[in-house]
C-alpha cells in the first residue's frame, strides 16, 4: 500500500544488512514504548505504596485494576487468582494500553499487526499446557484431549489449534480494521467521522483486550479445573 | 500495473482485484522475526510486571486486608468486651437498685418502728411523769395535810403543855404525889423485890423529880411511904426538873415511877407522828 502503511510491521526502522530478516519495525518499538510506560508508571506508582486506608490516587488506580482483574480470573476460574494474575492481567494491561494509546497522532496499535497478536496467542497457547501440566500433571493434562471419548482426540487438537488462531485473528481483525477505516476515512471524510470512528475504535480496544485476557483465563481454566 | 488487454472498466475491476489481494496477503502475513521478539517482550513484560506491579499491589492490598481484619476483630473484641461490662454494669446496677430499694424499705420500716418507738416512749414517759406528778403531787398533799395535821397537834400539845404548866400547882403536885404514894404502896410483891434489888445496888439513893418544891408535908409522906415501902433507911432526894410539865418521877436504880404530863404529851405526840 503506497503511502499509507496500515500494520506497523510494514514501517521498519532500521534492518541488519547481515541478516535481512532481523529488521526494527514500528510494532517493537510501539512495544517497547509500551513496555516502559507500563513498566516505569507501575514502578513510580509502587515504589511509595501505603497500606493504609488513605493512599494516593494512582496507587489507587491500580490497587482498583489489579482488584479487577483477580476478581474476574476467580470468577472465571474458581480458584485462587495468584498464580495466573501475572499472565492474564499482563495480557490484558498490554493490549488495552496498546489500545488506548490509538488516539495518539502517528501511533499505530501493535494489537494491529498480525505478528504481535499471533505472538500473544501462542503465548496462551503454550500457557494453556503449562498451566493445565502444574496444575494437574502430564498425564491428567493429557486424558482430557480424549475425553468425552478418544475418538474426540482430533477435535479435541484442532479445537486447540483453531482457537489460538481465533485469539490471534479476533484481535487483530478487530484492530486492523479500526485503523484500516479510519485510514480510508480520513481520505474520504476528513472531519468528525473519523473522530467518532477513533472513539469507537477505543471501546473496541478495551473489549478486545477483556475478551483475550477472559478467553485466554477460561481456556487455562479449563485446562486446570479438571483437578480442582 | 499489470497489463489489461480488456475494456476500461474490466482492466479496472481486475486491478483492484489484484491490489487488493496484494494488500490482504502483506495484512495477513507474519513478520516472524518480530513475532519472536513479540513473545519476549510479552515475557519479559509478564516478569517485569510481576516484579513493579503485580507483587507489591498485591501485597499491599493483603497487608492492608490483614490489618483491616486485625482491626476488626480488635473492633469485635472491644465491642463484646464493652458488651460484656455493659451487661456487667446492668446487672450491678439493677442489683444496687434492688440493694437501694430494700435498703429504702427497710430504711422505712426502720423509721416507721422507730417512730412508734418513740411515740410509744413518749406516751410512757409522759404517762410516767404523769403518774409522777400525780404520786408527788399526792405526796405533797398527803404531807401538806399531815404537816397541817402535826402543826395543828404540835400547837394543840403546846396549848395542852402550856394549859397544863399554867394549871399546875403545888396542890395538884400534892394529888399527883399521893396517887404516887398510893401506886407505891399498890405494887404487888414481885415489883417491891424487884425494886428493892435495884435499890441495893444503888445505894438506897431514891431520886424524886418534881416540876415544883414539894411542900414538906408531902415529902415527909413519901420519904415514908417508900421506906416503907422498899427499904429502911433509903437517901431519898428531891430535885426540881420543869421538863416534867406537871407531875413527879420517883426513880430507884433502875426502877422508875412517875406520873407527869410531859410522858403523857409525849405518848400523844408520838402517836400523832
Amino acid at each position: 500500500m503506497s503511502g499509507v502503511q496500515i500494520t506497523a510491521d510494514q514501517w521498519v526502522i532500521w534492518q541488519s544488512e547481515t541478516w535481512p530478516m532481523v529488521r526494527i519495525n514500528a510494532t517493537l518499538v510501539f512495544t517497547w514504548g509500551l513496555m516502559l510506560i507500563l513498566v516505569v508508571g507501575s514502578w513510580l506508582v509502587t515504589r511509595r505504596l501505603t497500606s493504609d486506608t488513605a493512599i494516593p490516587r494512582w496507587q489507587n488506580l491500580l490497587e482498583v485494576l489489579v482488584t479487577g482483574m483477580r476478581d474476574q480470573i476467580r470468577e472465571v476460574s474458581h480458584q485462587d487468582p495468584g498464580v495466573y494474575l501475572p499472565f492474564v492481567g499482563t495480557l490484558f494491561l498490554f493490549i488495552a494500553v496498546a489500545n488506548l494509546l490509538a488516539i495518539v497522532p502517528g501511533y499505530i496499535p501493535p494489537t494491529g499487526s498480525l505478528s504481535t497478536t499471533a505472538a500473544l496467542a501462542t503465548c496462551v497457547f503454550v500457557a494453556v499446557p503449562i498451566f493445565g501440566i502444574a496444575s494437574q500433571g502430564f498425564g491428567g493434562y493429557l486424558k482430557q484431549y480424549v475425553r468425552p471419548t478418544p475418538l474426540m482426540l482430533p477435535f479435541n487438537v484442532i479445537g486447540e489449534l483453531s482457537r489460538t488462531l481465533a485469539l490471534a485473528v479476533r484481535l487483530y481483525g478487530n484492530m486492523m480494521s479500526g485503523t484500516v477505516i479510519a485510514a480510508i476515512l480520513i481520505g474520504f471524510v476528513p472531519l468528525f467521522i473519523p473522530i467518532l470512528m477513533q472513539i469507537l475504535g477505543l471501546l473496541t480496544g478495551m473489549i478486545q483486550a477483556y475478551i483475550f485476557a477472559v478467553l485466554a483465563m477460561v481456556y487455562i481454566a479449563s485446562a486446570t479445573r479438571a483437578a480442582k | 500495473m499489470e497489463s489489461c488487454g480488456g475494456e476500461l472498466p474490466a482492466c479496472l475491476g481486475s486491478y483492484t482485484a489484484s491490489w487488493l489481494l496484494r494488500q490482504m496477503k502483506k495484512l495477513m502475513s507474519i513478520d516472524w522475526f518480530t513475532f519472536v521478539a513479540q513473545i519476549v517482550n510479552f515475557l519479559i513484560l509478564v516478569g517485569l510486571l510481576r516484579y513493579f506491579l503485580y507483587g507489591p499491589i498485591v501485597r499491599t492490598m493483603q497487608e492492608r486486608e490483614g490489618r483491616v481484619t486485625q482491626k476488626l476483630s480488635d473492633a469485635e473484641a472491644v465491642q463484646a468486651d464493652a458488651e460484656q461490662k455493659r451487661k456487667q454494669l446492668e446487672a450491678e446496677m439493677q442489683a444496687i437498685e434492688q440493694q437501694r430499694d430494700s435498703l429504702l424499705e427497710q430504711a422505712v420500716q426502720e423509721a416507721d418502728a422507730e417512730r412508734q418507738r418513740l411515740v410509744r416512749d413518749a406516751r410512757n414517759e409522759v404517762e410516767s411523769r404523769r403518774q409522777q406528778w400525780n404520786q408527788a403531787f399526792e405526796r405533797e398533799q398527803r404531807d401538806l395535810v399531815s404537816a397541817t395535821q402535826r402543826q395543828i397537834q404540835i400547837i394543840s400539845l403546846q396549848a395542852a403543855h402550856h394549859t397544863i404548866s399554867r394549871l399546875s400547882d403545888t396542890d395538884l403536885q400534892s394529888q399527883i404525889c399521893r396517887v404516887l404514894i398510893r401506886q407505891l404502896q399498890s405494887l404487888d410483891e414481885s415489883a417491891r423485890k424487884e425494886v428493892q434489888m435495884q435499890l441495893e445496888e444503888a445505894q438506897g439513893i431514891v431520886l424524886v423529880r418534881s416540876t415544883k418544891q414539894l411542900g414538906e408535908e408531902d415529902r415527909q409522906l413519901l420519904t415514908s411511904t417508900i421506906s416503907q415501902t422498899f427499904q429502911q433507911g433509903s437517901d431519898v432526894r428531891f430535885k426540881i426538873d420543869e421538863s416534867l410539865v406537871c407531875g413527879l418521877e420517883i426513880e430507884a436504880g433502875g426502877y422508875s415511877l412517875r406520873w407527869n404530863a410531859a410522858d403523857t404529851l409525849n405518848q400523844l405526840e408520838a402517836s400523832v407522828v
